[in-house]
């Protein structure tokens, strides 16, 4: 079989919207570093930015159906990673969930687990095609998806662990999971976690006291809610077209914590207002949409599992980013994608743009 | 390039096409699900765009609806707003000299968040507390406050404010970490108690608590200005913006403040000889209300009144009422001249000194025992039978009409705080006795400044002119910002049209036959202490026994004696009321207004009238003569009278104005005194000559000088002196002063080393 991938079939549309929101997010980390010891940082997203673009590029020439096909000796190696971040990883704010290399290159393998899982799960849910799922099936996509999640956990990193529960559900809503047993998952998770947050053994007051924080920050306004505090005032504060760029006052008087990555939402808000804000999540709808057009449109079913996987990344993301920055959700730490600073964040965004982009590219083929 | 999303023959020509992938299991049950696949791929899309629906609610409801609210926290935790301080405006004299000004001074301040723990904090109290704890009666500075402060803020808590430098130093050299310091205005009275009591003091932010300070607190205050400074939240600051204060207004007084120190200056000086427990003595310009000097003594220190006993704070003038006694007959005989029922020259019956009121006996003093005499002879001799008949004639209605048109029983609205009104009874709450007691000062309670304007009433041919402090209190000067000087020279108008508030009470005619009488009061009657020197003067004593507050009956011990007067007769000048209030001294007839207050008019009112270089309307009588005649006498007579003074400067001034007392007896009037008067009169006598017997002690003016040709003294030199030491210079060598200028003094004719007669005016330039 022959193939020919061309730059024509390439989504030039979705890269031009990827693109738009980067340079937002370059500026936007410009501002909200400009007086703090992380100004330079938009110089370094931009060097993540270029090298997630080049990345992107190589991921679109690699066929999709090859990675499939090694996907579970890519898995096995991805757990190894994680028990090795376990072992020997370094330890920052509390948690270990670097490995340093030498030449201070450092490495979070937590991040690229969800890339690995995006494709197990197609692969995995693509063999199961054209059935309902059984138990038997729900229970294996669920270990498959639970062991790394709880090697990322154990970090812990509640954050990124939580980011890998979309490509699960993607795969058995998409794989076709029926309603009845899509019903009985979800009393059983709400029954769980229920159960988990009344009996108080694994989660300990404070961690609770975090959660909850949000739905009450004037309770605590210098402990667990400053930070959902400081977000919506700096959000309110934008008021509908912004305090302008880099004049935000709670950005630049770093009542905002850290507002170059997960708060960067709020930081935007503030300096750009409501049109802002509007703006960036047309941005996402656009993108999110054009995701979905290239899932329905791939060549074949594992085509679509892969694009669909890398859109419910994103909107679990985005979701659970602004939700948290606007104070409708806890405080979780996840990014939000193609906004927040962090090289890990941004090379997992465009390595699977570049595999939604071979998906597509590869639709022309034959 | 891209396709439709859900165009049917895309999804179908892909359903079709077969698997290309390497993929395990071939999709056979694609066909099936693929459809339904799709609708949940739109069903993920369609959720995705309900959540930002959501979120753009969300938005709205943060950035529109409720933008003000997350505007103004933010607000509140960006922005610090301090207030600066403006500085409080200048109160002048007339002569634009500061009585009171504003000048900085260190404050210390500590960042509690910069003494990490309570041990640090409990030490730092302490040494602090050693150096700037001085008076033990001060909370604010205490070891156990500061540690207080310091635990109840994190950011910012006062040391100790307004400290001298010495105190400053000390801190500073302690090097303590989080300790600060700030410079803040301090209000600073450059006189110290100088006319305390009518300025008043300020309190530790600057806000006028007594006196002119309170009263024109607004105007003096100024607008405090406002440092709007941004902060991150580490409290740095980021940014501000300064609105600057307004400073206060400078306010221009009617006090002159040479003639509120000679005021002073007697006033101690007779508190001293007659051992009373408080002195008012009230200076009042007669043409225009003007309060020249106010002073009260004891008095206090505004710069420390914080370490002031209570009671010396509050103006007497003003706010402390007494029987007036005596004094009062000033108003009864002016009533009943001017409504016609008696004539200076008339006759009355003074009943052999006892008259029967509604069954109560009024006597005269003892030993008094007048029968039909002439008005003038019964006002001169005090006597209460003759006021009583006075009152009588004109009856109740007439009599309070002239009361309440002379200003009794209301405010006289002079701008000081705390002002009362008095005591008058209106006519239908009379006793039947009462007609017995008004007419001679009881039954009415009066304050100094009501009786000094009274006695300018009759000074100044008849018109009440309502007091006043300010020099002008309508706005004209306020907003103004250069004050001119305007240095009081005697008018001998009314102001043409009359200001407000002012009105005629009695005609010129009566005004003018009152100064006549009254001036008899000090040639032949019981006001004799009061002579002048070179000028003729007009008054009248009054002694009136204290009301015991605890039985509400007179008391036989406490005493207000007072005199007033007013000098030169016939163009009244100075208007001056002496009250003494309860004097110890000087035995039975020390309680007397003649003994206890008239020497003070004499002593104050001749050092005024040379001051303003009022021109003599009198022969000078030689101070030689009273000097080589009666030094010895003079001086056993102090002797026996009272107990050794201390001979501080104030009583060689006073003596060098005293030359003659009231027992000279080159006096014509001396022989002719009655009996009665007599003991009081050889009282007043001989206080009078106590304090005149140091007039031989100067140096200036040595025993031996008695013999020297004339009373010719040498004009020492003013260069250099402060106005205030210029003054006590030339009081001390017996001459007058005309003050031109302020400042330093830099010329003077005549020269220095010029001899001149005594009480000659040397007129000093001064220069800044």
């Amino acid at each position: 079989m022959r193939r020919f991938l061309s730059l024509r079939d390439f989504d030039w549309t979705l890269l031009g919207f990827v693109m738009i929101l980067s340079v937002i997010s370059v500026f936007e980390i410009y501002s909200a570093t400009l007086h703090t010891k992380f100004h330079g940082f938009q110089k370094l997203q931009i060097l993540w930015i270029a090298g997630g673009v080049v990345a992107m590029f190589g991921m679109s020439v690699i066929d999709y159906h090859k990675l499939l096909n090694w996907i579970y000796w890519l898995y096995g190696f991805c757990l190894l990673s994680l028990v090795a971040v376990l072992a020997v990883g370094q330890r920052v704010m509390g948690g270990k969930r670097w490995i340093r290399f030498p030449g201070g290159i450092h490495f979070q393998p937590s991040e690229w687990v969800k890339l690995i899982l995006i494709v197990v799960m197609a692969r995995y849910f693509t063999n199961l095609a054209g059935r309902e799922l059984t138990w038997r099936d729900i229970l294996q996509a669920l270990a498959l998806v639970a062991v790394p999640m709880l090697l990322v956990l154990k970090q812990p990193d509640l954050g990124t662990a939580l980011t890998y529960t979309p490509v699960l559900l993607i795969g058995l809503f998409l794989g076709g999971i029926g309603w009845k047993r899509a019903s009985v998952l979800v009393m059983i998770a709400v029954l769980g976690v229920g159960s988990i947050w009344v009996s108080g053994k694994v989660l300990k007051p404070y961690q609770k006291a975090r959660l909850t924080s949000f739905m009450n920050p004037d309770s605590d306004p210098r402990g667990s809610g400053y930070q959902i505090l400081q977000s919506k005032i700096a959000v309110g504060d934008g008021g509908v077209f912004g305090r302008g760029a880099s004049r935000g006052t709670q950005t630049q008087g770093d009542f905002l914590p850290i507002p170059y990555t997960d708060f960067i939402f709020a930081a935007f808000s503030e300096e750009h207002g409501f049109v802002g804000a509007v703006l960036v999540l047309l941005l996402y709808f656009l993108i999110l949409m054009r995701l979905i057009q290239n899932a329905q449109t791939a060549a074949d079913l594992p085509g679509s599992f892969l694009v669909m996987g890398v859109v419910a990344v994103l909107i679990f993301q985005i979701a659970v980013n602004v939700g948290m920055v606007l104070g409708l959700m806890p405080v979780t730490g996840i990014p939000l994608p193609l906004m927040s600073y962090g090289g890990s964040s941004v090379l997992f965004t465009f390595l699977a743009l570049g595999m939604v982009m071979n998906v597509r590219m590869s639709r022309f083929v034959n | 390039m891209s396709r439709p999303a859900f165009s049917s023959d895309s999804s179908s020509r892909r359903a079709n096409a077969p698997l290309s992938s390497s993929s395990s299991r071939p999709n056979s049950g694609a066909r099936l699900t693929t459809p339904m696949r799709r609708i949940r791929m739109v069903l993920v899309l369609t959720g995705f765009a309900l959540w930002a629906l959501v979120i753009v609610g969300r938005l709205v409801w943060l950035q529109g609806i409720q933008h003000h609210v997350w505007q103004e926290r933010a607000d509140r935790q960006q922005e610090r707003t301090f207030a600066v301080a403006p500085r409080r405006g200048v109160l002048y004299d007339r002569n634009l000299h500061e009585l009171a000004m504003t000048v900085t001074a260190d404050s210390v301040y500590a960042v509690p968040e910069e003494m990490p723990t309570e041990a640090i904090r409990q030490r730092d109290a302490e040494e602090l507390a050693r150096i700037v704890h001085r008076d033990p009666e001060d909370r604010f500075t205490g070891e156990r406050e500061i540690f207080a402060r310091l635990n109840a803020s994190r950011a910012f808590a006062w040391v100790a404010r307004k400290q001298p430098p010495a105190i400053i130093a000390q801190v500073k050299a302690l090097n303590l970490p989080g300790v600060y310091f700030q410079k803040e205005f301090k209000r600073f009275y450059p006189d110290q108690d100088l006319a305390a009591q009518v300025l008043g003091y300020v309190g530790m932010d600057d806000d006028g608590l007594a006196g002119v300070e309170e009263v024109f607190d607004k105007q003096l205050h100024g607008v405090p200005g406002r440092m709007l400074t941004a902060v991150d939240a580490h409290r740095h600051v980021l940014a501000s913006q300064e609105r600057d204060p307004k400073a206060g207004e400078n306010l221009e007084l009617t006090i002159d403040s040479n003639i509120q120190f000679m005021a002073e200056r007697a006033l101690k000086w007779n508190m001293e000889r007659t051992g009373a427990e408080h002195g008012t003595v009230v200076v009042q310009d007669p043409h225009t209300g003007q309060i020249l000097a106010l002073a009260v003594q004891p008095s206090f220190n505004p710069n420390d009144f914080r370490f002031t006993k209570r009671d010396l704070l509050d103006d007497r003038a003003i706010t402390d009422v007494y029987e007036p006694g005596s004094v009062f007959k000033i108003v009864t005989y002016s009533a009943a001249l001017d409504s016609g029922v008696a004539t200076p020259d008339g006759m009355v019956d003074c009943e052999g000194g006892a008259i029967n009121i509604a069954g109560r006996i009024v006597h005269d003093a003892p030993g008094e025992h007048f029968h039909v005499i002439t008005v003038t002879k019964a006002l001169e001799e005090s006597s209460d039978v003759g006021a009583i008949q006075m009152a009588l004639r004109m009856g109740k209605d007439t009599f309070y009409k002239y009361i309440r048109a002379f200003g009794f029983g209301q405010k006289t609205g002079i701008l000081l705080p705390g002002e009362t009104r008095g005591l008058l009874k209106p006519p239908d709450r009379w006793q039947p006795t009462t007609i017995g007691s008004i007419p001679m000062g009881q039954e009415v309670a009066v304050t100094p400044i009501q009786v000094a304007t009274m006695v300018s009433t009759v000074a100044n041919g008849g018109v009440y002119l309502p007091p006043h402090i300010v020099l002008h209190p309508h706005d004209a000067t306020m907003g103004r910002p250069d004050l001119e000087a305007s240095p009081f020279r005697p008018e001998y108008e009314l102001p043409d049209p009359l200001p407000a508030g002012a009105h005629r009470v009695i005609s010129e005619l009566t005004a003018a036959q009152m100064r006549e009488m009254l001036e008899g009061v000090v040639l032949f009657g019981t006001g004799k202490a009061a002579q002048l020197n070179g000028y003729s003067a007009a008054g009248k004593t009054g002694t009136a026994q204290k009301i015991d507050p605890k039985t509400h009956t007179y008391s036989h011990s406490d005493y207000v004696a007072s005199f007033v007067g007013f000098a030169p007769v016939n163009n009244p000048a100075v208007t001056i009321v002496v009250v003494m209030d309860s004097p110890h001294k000087g035995g039975y007839a020390g309680h007397y207004g003649a003994w206890a207050s008239a020497p003070l008019f004499q002593l104050l009112g001749q050092q005024i009238l040379e001051y303003l270089g009022v021109p003599h309307d009198q022969p000078m009588k030689p101070a030689r003569l009273v000097a080589a005649n009666d030094a010895a006498a003079m001086k056993k007579a102090a002797q026996e009278e009272n107990p050794p003074q201390n001979l501080d400067d104030l009583q060689s001034l006073f003596a060098e104005a005293n030359h003659l007392p009231a027992d000279d007896p080159l006096s014509p009037q001396a022989n002719s005194q009655p009996a009665a008067d007599s003991g009081r009169q050889s009282a007043a006598s001989a206080g009078t000559a106590a304090s005149g017997q140091p007039a031989a002690a100067p140096a200036a003016k040595a025993p031996g000088s008695v013999a020297v040709p004339s009373h010719r003294v040498a004009v020492p030199s003013f260069e250099g002196k402060s106005l205030r030491q210029a003054v006590v210079a030339a009081s001390a060598a017996g001459l007058g002063i005309r003050v031109v200028g302020s400042g330093i003094a830099r010329q003077q004719a005549p020269a220095a080393g010029t001899m001149v007669p005594a009480g000659t005016e040397v007129v000093v330039q001064f220069q800044p």
